[in-house]
């Protein structure tokens, strides 16, 4: 992937303050947000993804299944270069946000446009969770203690999360329940108001309250951004996403619309997996 | 297979394994003992407050020189360790490639295992001699300041890893760039490691007598705050020098000064453990 250089601020997306209703999914409902052409992955010398050709609805979710160990985390961090602060990671081919080439924009101007939330709740230890979502917005230029106050109660309610902390904003963020730090996290992301927002396994180390809470939420963010979902539960890819991308030794076996994918694969490798998984 | 004999063998080696440990650690603890003891014991019996308040003179008089100068050295190392030792810890745990990230651990540890009097003779070969600062304050500062880096890099490091790398990952994803990552996200999450590690770097420093006896000579004046030309005193020259003098007074001087450095010690230790633990939490 080429080094980083800033895009000239008047395209729109190296423009981080550009607003939600740019993306919103209604305008643009079948077009797609973000495509991958010839993506390979190498770590070191051994390749884990091989020639990924992908294209994500904008406004949708789409899930990306798979067996562990095929690829699917490792697609995911290539969105929104993550891969880039590591420097056994080489990546090969194209991925292009509303047509623009993430090689060609700076990957911190990328990383605010493109949230992500991990496995594991991860929210910054030692600071409170105002903070933690505050701090983000900081580096990003929101100044002002009514605006920041505003964008965090805003990203809190966007989370399902403000009514349970609206009360604790400056107690560390880490006394949260599991659930509730996942769901912080989640409120750090969309508080940069991001176009895409990838989700690793969000719900994977969570009780069955806390997966049904962020399954809902899920639900309504589709109508904010567009999401792309690792995930090993067929049933969860099942009930919330649209789209869906079977991945198998890091390649994609097939990728279309969840119903269909599930009820009439046309890859022989797919309707095995499913059969296997289920 | 002869079972009955297993057995036995069994039998004896259980009690056997046991004994050792304990006894190990009955030796371990009785040397320790026997050394605190001596220390209050003797220096407790000759204690005067006048020592805080009389510089040495001769063969006796008080402490206050050396107590001084120790602390003027401490902060001094740790000033010029810490900043470099962090930054190492830094880098090496989040950012640095694996490739580099070893090469500083594995410096580290060769820094740790070099003989304190070698780094007190490169000190006077290099700074006092070669350019010609004589034994001074920040010849001495650096000397020890190299003994206590690796102390730091070690203990940054370490506590940036007990973060792992999902907080560095989730802050980089959160648009922070990697240098607000490490500062803004990973230095304050590792602040109670990092300080429990300078603290500990320090007791070692304050505790060391060979570097100093070639980098920061000995003064029986305060130290008057210059860092150049002028030698400085320190407690562990007084223990060591004035124990080996033919006279009570200065046997006395040498078990307070074995004294004090023990009372700082055992503070700095306590201090460093209770951030620690802070940290764990």
């Amino acid at each position: 992937m080429a080094q980083a250089v800033s895009l000239p601020t008047s395209t729109p997306i190296a423009n981080t303050q550009v607003r939600m209703a740019d993306a919103a999914p209604g305008a643009h409902t079948a077009e797609a947000v973000l495509e991958a052409c010839g993506l390979s992955v190498h770590y070191g010398t051994r390749q884990v993804l091989h020639e990924i050709e992908l294209r994500i609805p904008r406004g949708t979710l789409t899930a990306l299944i798979g067996p562990s160990g095929c690829g699917k985390s490792t697609l995911l961090r290539c969105f929104n270069r993550l891969h880039d602060v590591n420097p056994g990671v080489r990546v090969e081919g194209e991925i292009r946000i509303n047509g623009y080439p993430v090689s060609a924009w700076d990957p911190v101007a990328l990383r605010r446009r493109v949230g992500m939330v991990f496995q594991r709740p991860n929210p910054f230890p030692g600071r409170s969770v105002f903070e933690n979502i505050a701090l983000p917005l900081r580096v990003s230029g929101v100044r002002g203690k009514r605006a920041l106050a505003q964008r965090v109660e805003q990203a809190l309610q966007a989370a399902a999360l403000w009514d349970e902390v609206k009360d604790r904003l400056h107690q560390p963020a880490q006394a949260l329940s599991g659930g509730q730090q996942q769901r912080l996290c989640i409120a750090r992301a969309l508080a940069l108001e991001p176009q895409v927002l990838l989700l690793d396994e969000p719900t994977s180390a969570l009780d069955p309250v806390s997966t049904q809470r962020i399954e809902s939420l899920l639900q309504e963010l589709k109508s904010r951004c567009t999401l792309i979902l690792v995930t090993h539960h067929l049933g969860q890819a099942r009930r919330l996403a649209e789209h869906t991308v079977l991945l198998d030794a890091g390649r994609i076996v097939e990728q279309g619309p969840t119903e269909q994918l599930f009820e009439a694969p046309s890859d022989p490798r797919t309707a095995a997996y499913l059969s296997r998984a289920e | 297979m002869d079972f009955p004999r297993l057995r036995l063998m069994r039998r004896l080696r259980d009690p056997l394994g046991w004994g050792i440990s304990v006894l190990s650690t009955v030796l371990v603890l009785a040397a320790l003992a026997s050394i605190i003891g001596n220390i209050l014991l003797r220096g407790l019996a000759s204690f005067r407050l006048s020592v805080f308040w009389t510089v040495t003179h001769g063969v006796a008089g008080g402490l206050e020189n050396a107590i001084l100068g120790t602390l003027w050295l401490a902060l001094w190392s740790t000033l010029l360790s810490a900043v470099p030792g962090v930054a190492a810890g830094l880098y090496c745990a989040w950012l640095a490639p694996p490739r580099w990230a070893g090469a500083i651990r594995f410096a580290c540890e060769v820094l740790s295992g070099v003989p304190s009097i070698v780094i007190g003779y490169v000190g006077y070969t290099v700074l006092v001699l070669g350019f010609g600062w004589g034994f001074c304050t920040l010849a001495g500062a650096i000397a020890l300041a190299a003994i206590q880096l690796p102390y730091i890099t070690r203990a940054t490091d370490a506590g940036l890893a007990q973060l792992g790398t999902d907080v560095r990952d989730g802050a980089l994803a959160a648009g922070l760039t990697p240098g607000q990552t490490v500062l803004r996200v990973g230095l304050r999450a590792a602040a109670p490691a990092v300080l429990s590690g300078t603290l500990l770097a320090a007791a070692i420093a304050v505790g060391e007598t060979a570097p100093l006896l070639f980098t920061a000579g000995w003064s029986p004046l305060v130290p008057d705050g210059s860092l150049l030309h002028h030698p400085v005193g320190y407690l562990t020259y007084v223990a060591w020098s004035y124990i080996e003098q033919p006279y009570p007074a200065a046997h006395a001087l040498a078990y307070n000064a074995a004294l004090l450095l023990l009372v700082l010690v055992l503070v700095l230790q306590v201090a460093a453990r209770g951030l620690a633990r802070r940290g764990l939490r």
